[in-house]
């Protein structure tokens, strides 16, 4: 059978497109895989319920910051800096180029907010973009850095969270640990470990954090309760708070029998120490030529050693004595941060980190570096907190897996 | 009857062909908007701060700060490896001993610091006082006959020392491993204490758990050996469950850089990794492998004039290849080294060994003080570096000093154990 010329050109063609579909299509779904759903937010704007057992005014320290953002299909990182701007909280990429590689472009974003809180309006950003918090442990100040949503655990922002008020308690990685001890070979221990970062809205100060939720209840799909009596009882473990985020490690058992599927609901509370009331300010004007000085504040005595500039940062020591205190309270006092601001004259504040330190019996001194920016600075304000009190920051979760 | 077909035109070609190349446009163009579509956005400049909009510069990579690649580096070579040689030989002949005489007597005949400590705020000196007993030990290895004296005095050795110099400390009460199966091999003696699987969520839930297995055993090195490390991995080369899996991993090179500091001389805590199969049985049929000790009887020491100017010098101590790649000041008086070695090798796999191997000095001999190290690198080489502080007065640095251990062979201890549980 002969087919004309006309039609071997129609079926060429034909074949050419479907084929050029085909290829199109197979490069498209091998260059994003599907994207699984991502797991709810229980969110709340009080950290605290009403009838905690908390000081009204330390209870109103830890509301949530409410913002208003509305963008429409707008680039995730440029919804960012608007979020920065209408919170006052500074946020910026964790270091230089990390977005900048093609597989790490944030996408782009719709969000109609009204009056919600700071973190859930951040964490829908941070879901639609593939953007997470970046958190090395290492820096100090209040700055909320982002990096490509790979870099907090597998799943970055989309596995559930807990948002109450300031704090939003992110789980990173859950864990089934079965482990036999071979002087019992026949008993295995089962164990469910939640690695997650408690972290903090820059507005609120935190001096200490513990490393060890306790989870009050959890109970899987099958209705086996998981918390364990035995890990709540345990002594509060605490860390020094550095920066907005602090790592912890949370354990529940195993269910022995019947174990189902998921953990339908985890609730709980971390421990954290924070400054009461009482604090105050120490003061440099002019602070590169500013001389020494020894100030009282807050019940502890505090000396401007000195500021100056070393390549592109500029270090502060400041010196703490501790008089006729007890020395072991002489250090743990200090757990509560100073916030340094250096400030140039057109109010621009450096961003600040902790440069460790030296101490002895009577005194320990403290180093912090500060970006050099474009002018030179004019004055430096330290926040000296008060005491420090404990406090129980509640969280909640819904839907984890259970491997 | 007459058929009469329809005079047809005769066809122009081109009509058809243009019509097609326009279909095939309009066709790839939908083809490339769905692709667009699902594989995601593209690459957009966006707006942000104009801090950080000098800072995420879009593609850009260079980082001019960063040090040139140097030429290839030459792997180090395979230690030699040598026999046990059969460690101490510990004759003891106590009678109505304290636990104190006992340790002092075992200490004095092994040459080797051992200290009976506190333990958790027990009364643990009325407990050992109070206690005598007799002990004859009759040409034993050391740590046999520290298994005796452990027993006779209810004492047991401490598995975690965090310094090298630390004597070996003697716990009271029970050891939490009694029972566990122990292993004599010439000299050492290997304790397999726990097998673990750990099954990794993935928090979406999307996928399923990634598994791991691990079995961690205790090993014991006769002082004698003078071990210079003890690997804190298992080699296991073979391993299967009771279907028939091989449970065996492919070697992870960065293993051997996790461990942190060394810790004691003479007890490590050692892990194999094996893989945890989805249809993986309930039995570990057979395990497998060895433990290395690598041992070192003498030093050498290599030193760099001058070692601002030089970049890249290659030495080889012992025939393991070290490369300096530069020294940079740091502003102040700081100063930061960076090295290079190769991955196999044993001698930089510690914190504690890169955090003293080196000395920076300056003109005057004076030394910089220690104010960290990093360690990073690939499955090939290891980078790493230190860095330095020098006090007030002190002149640039004129000599950096490398001192590294020499005469580096492998002892084995190898290991076989069969029908062990697997835990799910």
């Amino acid at each position: 059978m002969r087919i004309k010329w006309s039609r071997r050109i129609r079926l060429g063609c034909c074949g050419l497109v479907l084929g050029c579909c085909l290829i199109a299509a197979s490069q498209a779904s091998a260059a994003a895989p599907s994207q699984p759903a991502t797991q709810p937010a229980i969110v709340s704007v009080d950290a605290f319920p009403a009838d905690a057992k908390l000081a009204p005014e330390l209870a109103a320290k830890f509301k949530a910051k409410l913002v208003t953002l509305n963008v429409t299909n707008m680039p995730a990182l440029q919804a960012m800096t608007e979020l920065a701007k209408v919170s006052g909280y500074t946020i910026k990429p964790a270091y230089d180029n990390v977005f900048s590689n093609g597989n790490r472009r944030p996408g782009n974003i719709t969000i109609s907010a009204v009056d919600q809180p700071f973190w859930s309006v951040f964490r829908d950003i941070c879901v639609q973009g593939n953007i997470s918090i970046y958190n090395n442990g290492g820096e100090s100040d209040r700055t909320i850095r982002i990096a490509p949503g790979n870099y907090n655990g597998p799943s970055g922002m989309r596995g559930t969270v807990s948002i109450k008020g300031p704090f939003m308690f992110v789980p990173t990685y859950l864990e089934r640990e079965n482990s036999i001890h071979m002087a019992s070979p026949n008993k295995v221990n089962r164990n469910i470990y939640v690695q997650s970062q408690m972290y903090v809205e820059p507005s609120a100060t935190i001096a200490e954090m513990s490393y060890d939720p306790i989870v009050d209840e959890a109970t899987d799909d099958h209705g086996n309760s998981m918390a364990s009596d035995k890990l709540a009882n345990r002594p509060t473990n605490m860390q020094q708070s550095r920066g907005i985020g602090s790592y912890c490690r949370m354990s529940m058992r195993y269910p022995t029998t019947n174990p189902g599927s998921h953990i339908t609901t985890i609730k709980g509370h971390i421990a954290a120490m924070v400054a009461g009331g009482g604090g105050g300010t120490l003061e440099a004007p002019d602070p590169l030529n500013a001389a020494e000085t020894t100030k009282t504040v807050a019940g502890r005595s505090i000396t401007f050693h000195s500021l100056k500039k070393e390549g592109s940062r500029y270090v502060l020591e400041l010196v703490m004595h501790r008089g006729d205190g007890d020395t072991q309270q002489f250090y743990r006092s200090f757990n509560a941060p100073l916030v340094c601001h250096l400030t140039d004259a057109k109010d621009e504040e450096a961003t600040s980190y902790m440069m460790g330190g030296s101490g002895n019996g009577d005194s320990i001194t403290r180093r912090f570096g500060f970006d050099a920016g474009a002018n030179p600075p004019t004055k430096l304000v330290v926040d000296v907190p008060g005491g420090l009190q404990q406090i129980d920051i509640p969280f909640e979760l819904a839907n984890l897996p259970l491997p | 009857m007459a058929i009469i077909e329809p005079q047809k035109e005769p066809r122009n070609i081109l009509v058809p062909l243009v019509a097609c190349v326009v279909l095939l446009l309009v066709l790839a163009g939908i083809g490339y908007g769905i692709y667009s579509f699902i594989s995601g956005p593209t690459s957009r400049t966006m707006k942000l701060s104009a801090a950080d909009a000098k800072k995420v510069t879009l593609g850009a990579t260079a980082n001019p700060g960063r040090m040139p690649p140097g030429p290839p580096f030459p792997p180090a070579p395979t230690l030699a490896q040598t026999d046990d040689g059969g460690g101490m030989s510990i004759t003891l002949n106590l009678k109505n001993a304290t636990v104190s005489e006992a340790v002092d007597a075992l200490s004095k005949e092994s040459g080797i610091k051992i200290q009976a400590g506190q333990n958790g705020g027990r009364d643990f000196l009325g407990n050992v006082l109070s206690q005598r007993f007799d002990l004859t030990i009759t040409k034993e290895p050391f740590w046999t006959a520290m298994q005796d004296l452990c027993k006779a005095a209810q004492l047991y050795p401490a598995p975690y020392v965090f310094d090298r110099n630390q004597p070996v400390m003697l716990v009271h009460g029970a050891s939490p491993n009694a029972g566990c199966p122990m292993l004599t091999v010439g000299s050492s003696k290997l304790l397999l204490t726990n097998i673990t699987s750990r099954f990794n969520a993935d928090m979406l839930g999307a996928r399923p758990p990634s598994r791991s297995l691990t079995v961690t055993m205790m090993l014991y090195v006769d002082p004698k050996l003078s071990p210079y490390r003890i690997s804190p991995v298992l080699r296991i080369d073979s391993a299967v469950d009771e279907n028939g899996n091989s449970l065996v991993r492919p070697p992870d090179s960065w293993a051997e850089r996790n461990g942190g500091n060394q810790g004691s001389k003479y007890i490590r805590t050692l892990q194999g990794q094996l893989k945890f199969p989805d249809n993986a049985g309930q039995r570990i049929a057979k395990l497998k492998g060895y433990a290395s000790i690598v041992t070192s009887t003498g030093t050498e020491t290599v030193k760099i004039k001058d070692p601002l100017a030089a970049t890249n010098v290659d030495n080889k101590i012992d025939g393991q290849p070290i490369r300096f790649v530069r020294l940079v000041k740091q502003g102040g008086q700081g100063y930061e080294a960076t090295f290079l070695a190769d991955s196999a090798s044993p001698v930089f796999q510690d914190w504690d060994t890169i955090g003293s191997f080196s000395k920076l000095l300056d003109a005057n001999g004076k030394e910089f003080s220690h104010n960290g190290s990093f360690m990073g690198g690939g499955n090939k080489t290891i980078d790493f570096g230190v860095n330095y502080s020098g006090a007030n007065g002190m002149s640039n640095p004129a000599e950096l000093d490398m001192t590294l251990p020499t005469q580096l062979r492998e002892i084995r201890v190898p290991f076989e154990f069969t029908d062990l549980p697997l835990p799910h």
